[in-house]
């Protein structure tokens, strides 16, 4: 490197000093140097080969002739010609830059050469590169030997998990193994921190800090290490962690070797958990040998036979409960050869079976023990005490030898028992105890209610069937006094019912007489009736008479006034014809006045001759006066006449309509008189009727006073029967006392029942009504 | 005519009284009877036609044909200014002798009814009183005691002349005037 470096420099600087052409020369002589002591191959820019030196040659095999004019790639393996990479790398070689490091190349017959080489892009006058040289010195050898060690490092990690660290525990690699221990492919750990296999609240404490600090530090560290798979999985390894240290010493890598041990660490734990649940169980295990030597017993079994230490050594004198580790089983048994025959064979086992020890009763199970390989190895005896059990059944025989001979009051001992049994016993008596609750309250409820208390029941507490006898044996005494409280109801009921009936009966029998005497009243009205509807005909008939008199009457007066009429007409006719005659007369009177006048005005002219004459005339006019006058009187009567004849005109015809009223009126009468005398008919008619319906009243009343009284009999008998229904009743305790008391103030409110008055309406006061007594009507 | 003591006034009215007594012929208008000297009378005659004169004072009935001779008729009530009446069959028409400026004529006057001839005695007959200054009673000649009564006694020509006389007079000389013609 350092020589390329000085060759560049050399290049740079070679045209910058024309003077300098020793110096070229110089440069020339060690160029020729370097070329006889190193392989140098030249290319132009794009690769194209254009000179090698004989070491060249010699290193790849080729003569120079086979490889000028050909590229650089024929030495390349052709993947990594063909690749973007290798094209990359003459596009920078001809852009100027330098590379140099170990390749590997291929020599003539694909033979694999290692080369130490630089590629030195040499530049023109114008800093432009316009052609590369390469010098390279062939490092196969020593390629090859440090292959060897990393087959066995391969060998290694095949083996083994391998994974390797950076100093500060960033993950550089792995291998397959430790991989598939993890259960993590290579690119989700490369470049993550060892920490993601570790317990996350343990990464966080200073032992784990201290822990890559110490390997940094060139610590080597061995040992079982919890660690935890991808899947979360409890994974354990025995491992170590190397440091790889370089030349100067320094740890520039940490390579971690492991094994899985995981599996082994479980069956550790599962051992100990074996171990801990014999030494805290409450069953009684001991083991032994082939030799029937006791090897292992169990605190539980231990407790035990300390407990009856003393009994068992006054049969077996050297039983030490302190000492029964070592000893051999034979010494708990009277035939040690029936034992020893049974644990010989482990076909026979497991085999369960009782050990009388005097009077001491022990239940033992015995199973074979087995070695790694399967062998028979040993027994496990497993203990029973059956002493308590004994006594227990003692005691629970009594209680119920007492129960069926129906003595419940036995109960069984409680302190003879232990801790297993006296809870059991004590199950017992409480049943029992619940038996014999409920039938004893049963039964004196039962008493009580013999004694006719039905307000008796059962108050207890209790469950299921006796619970269901509780409640029957209450509805039944519920069903039974609201009976007897609905009978006595309805005693009370049919006591104050009989004295209502009895109240009404009296009441009907005095409604029986007052309606008697009404009936008679009512036979007394209908005979006034009778005779008055006998006068209302008599008087209809005299009515009828009249009104056909005025009838005529007035017919007549009718004609009369025709005639009248007549007269009164003709009257004024002549009248009219005098009134001419006067007039006449008047006139004549009038004329024979002025003729007077006359004749005295000439008798005046005729002086003293007229004298005679004048009074002639005067004679005449006086006449004449008198005639006039006359005349006068005569037409005022006339006038008089006429009127008077009119005004009778007038009169006449009033008199007829009210003669014609008068003839309309009677026979209005007439008819309202036959009316009548149809309706006294019917009057007399129905008067029959109600004076039949009123006997029949008369009869139904007598009745009627016969059912009253018969009813208050049967009312005063019903309230005896009541009463002593009552009485009956009244010798029950019942829950609702005030019953008794309503019905007592009832039966008492009974009272004697008024006869009613033997009267009815007598039938000779009915009136008989024929049809002959309407016949004048 | 028995007087003791008289004095010329007494004289000169039973002079006049006695020129006053004589025969009248009494006829009515309303309740009042008035009296007409018996000599002027020349004919009483009943209603009968009316010929209506034009251009006269209401007073002027009309004409009458009285037996050939024209007479014009007075309705005496409204001469009287006495409220007008229909005609009854007791009306009446007077003829009366009258004198005019010196000549004699014949009027009718229409009465509501003549009554009769009286022969008034001068006891009977006073004088007309005086009414006051301005009226004048000169158509009346006197009253007449009858009984309870006062009968009006007229002077006929003064009735007639006083009032529009002229003009019947003219017409009655225009008639007679024609009448010559026409003879």
């Amino acid at each position: 490197m350092t020589d390329t470096n000085t060759q560049r420099n050399e290049t740079s600087t070679a045209k910058t000093d024309a003077k300098a052409k020793q110096q070229l020369i110089d440069y020339t002589g060690q160029v020729e140097a370097i070329r006889r002591s190193q392989a140098v191959i030249e290319f132009e820019l794009d690769g194209t080969i254009t000179f090698a030196n004989e070491n060249f040659l010699q290193t790849v095999g080729y003569r120079l002739d086979e490889i000028v004019g050909k590229h650089h790639r024929m030495f390349a393996d052709p993947e990594y010609a063909a690749s973007a990479e290798y094209q990359q790398f003459w596009d920078r070689l001809a852009r100027g830059e330098f590379f140099s490091g170990e390749f590997r190349r291929l020599g003539k017959g694909g033979k694999e050469i290692w080369i130490q080489a630089s590629y030195n892009p040499i530049l023109d006058e114008s800093n432009k590169p316009f052609k590369v040289v390469k010098y390279a010195s062939d490092i196969t050898e020593q390629k090859l030997a440090s292959a060897d060690s990393a087959g066995q490092i391969n060998a290694i990690g095949k083996s083994q998990a391998v994974i390797e660290f950076t100093p500060d525990g960033t993950i550089l690699n792995a291998n397959d193994n430790f991989l598939g221990a993890v259960g993590y492919t290579l690119a989700e750990i490369q470049g993550q921190h060892h920490r993601i296999f570790c317990d996350p609240a343990y990464t966080k404490t200073p032992e784990y800090s201290q822990f890559w600090a110490k390997l940094a530090g060139g610590e080597y560290e061995a040992g079982e290490f919890k660690r935890f798979g991808k899947d979360g999985s409890e994974i354990w390894i025995q491992a170590s962690y190397n440091p790889i240290m370089d030349m100067s010493g320094k740890v520039f890598k940490v390579v971690k070797y492991a094994s899985d041990i995981t599996a082994q660490k479980q069956a550790e734990a599962e051992s100990r958990i074996l171990s801990d649940m014999l030494k805290g169980a409450g069953a009684m295990f001991m083991a032994c040998d082939k030799d029937l030597v006791i090897t292992y017993c169990n605190p539980a079994v231990m407790d035990m036979l300390r407990q009856y230490e003393p009994a068992i050594k006054k049969l077996l004198p050297k039983f030490d409960s302190n000492k029964l580790i070592g000893t051999c089983i034979d010494d708990f048994h009277k035939n040690p050869a029936h034992q020893r025959k049974i644990l010989a064979d482990d076909s026979m086992l497991p085999i369960s079976s009782e050990l009388k020890l005097g009077p001491l009763t022990f239940g033992v199970r015995a199973a074979a023990i087995y070695d790694a390989d399967g062998n028979y190895n040993g027994a496990s005896v497993e203990w029973t005490d059956f002493n308590d059990r004994e006594k227990y059944r003692e005691q629970v025989s009594k209680v119920i030898a007492a129960s069926e001979a129906g003595d419940l009051s036995v109960r069984g001992d409680l302190e003879v028992l232990n801790d297993v049994y006296r809870p059991m016993m004590e199950g017992i008596n409480e049943i029992v105890e619940a038996v014999v609750k409920p039938i004893t309250e049963a039964s004196d409820v039962l008493e009580r209610m013999a004694e006719a208390d039905l307000t008796a029941r059962m108050t207890g507490e209790y469950q299921g069937d006796f619970n269901n006898i509780k409640e029957n044996l209450n509805r039944a005494g519920d069903a039974l006094e609201q009976a007897l409280l609905g009978v006595a109801d309805s005693a009370g009921q049919v006591g104050s019912a009989s004295s209502q009936i009895s109240e009404g009966a009296q009441k009907l029998a005095e409604g029986a007489s007052t309606q008697a005497s009404s009936i008679e009243e009512i036979s007394a009205s209908l005979q006034e009736m009778q005779a008055m509807t006998g006068q209302n005909a008599d008087n209809a008939g005299q009515a009828n008479t009249l009104s056909g008199e005025a009838l005529s009457s007035a017919d007549k007066g009718n004609s009369a006034m025709e005639r009248m009429e007549g007269a009164i007409d003709k009257i004024k006719s002549s009248s009219d014809q005098t009134a001419k005659i006067v007039k006449t007369i008047d006139e004549i009177a009038f004329q024979t006045n002025l003729l007077a006048l006359n004749a005295a005005v000439e008798a005046a002219r005729a002086g003293d001759a007229g004298k005679g004459f004048a009074v002639v005339a005067e004679e005449v006019r006086s006449l004449a006066k008198r005639s006039a006058e006359a005349a006068k009187t005569t037409a005022e009567l006339i006038d008089d006449a006429v009127k008077n004849a009119e005004g009778g005109v007038t009169i006449t015809q009033d008199v007829r309509e009210i003669l014609t009223d008068i003839v309309d009126g009677s026979r209005k009468v007439n008819d309202l008189i036959a009316e009548i005398a149809s309706a006294s008919k019917e009057q007399a008619e129905g008067i029959k009727q109600i004076t039949e319906g009123v006997t029949a009243m008369d009869k139904v009343t007598q009745e009627n006073s016969a059912n009253s009284e018969e009813s208050a009999a049967a009312a005063s008998q019903l309230n005896e029967q009541a009463q002593s229904l009552n009485q009956m009743i009244g010798k029950f305790t019942l829950g609702q006392g005030e019953q008794q008391a309503a019905f007592t103030s009832n039966g008492t409110t009974k009272k004697p029942v008024t006869t009613p008055r033997k009267t009815s309406a007598k039938p000779q006061n009915v009136i008989p009504l024929d049809d002959d007594d309407l016949a004048q009507f | 005519m028995s007087v003791t003591t008289t004095t010329s006034q007494d004289l000169r009215d039973q002079k006049q009284n006695g020129e006053l007594a004589g025969k009248y012929l009494t006829f009515q208008l309303g309740e009042e009877e008035f009296g007409v000297e018996i000599l002027k009378v020349r004919e009483i005659i009943g209603l009968m036609d009316i010929t209506v004169v034009p251009r006269t004072p209401r007073s002027i009935r009309g004409v009458i044909n009285l037996r050939g001779k024209i007479i014009p008729v007075v309705d005496l009530r409204l001469k009287f200014m006495m409220p007008s009446i229909d005609d009854t069959e007791q009306s009446c028409i007077i003829v009366v002798d009258t004198t005019t400026e010196g000549r004699s004529t014949q009027m009718g006057i229409l009465v509501d009814t003549v009554s009769e001839v009286l022969d008034i005695p001068v006891d009977q007959i006073e004088p007309t009183p005086a009414f006051g200054n301005g009226v004048n009673t000169k158509f009346i000649r006197g009253m007449a005691r009858i009984e309870e009564n006062v009968k009006i006694l007229l002077s006929i020509e003064e009735v007639l002349n006083h009032i529009d006389l002229t003009a019947v007079e003219a017409e009655q000389s225009e008639q007679d005037t024609n009448d010559a013609a026409a003879a």
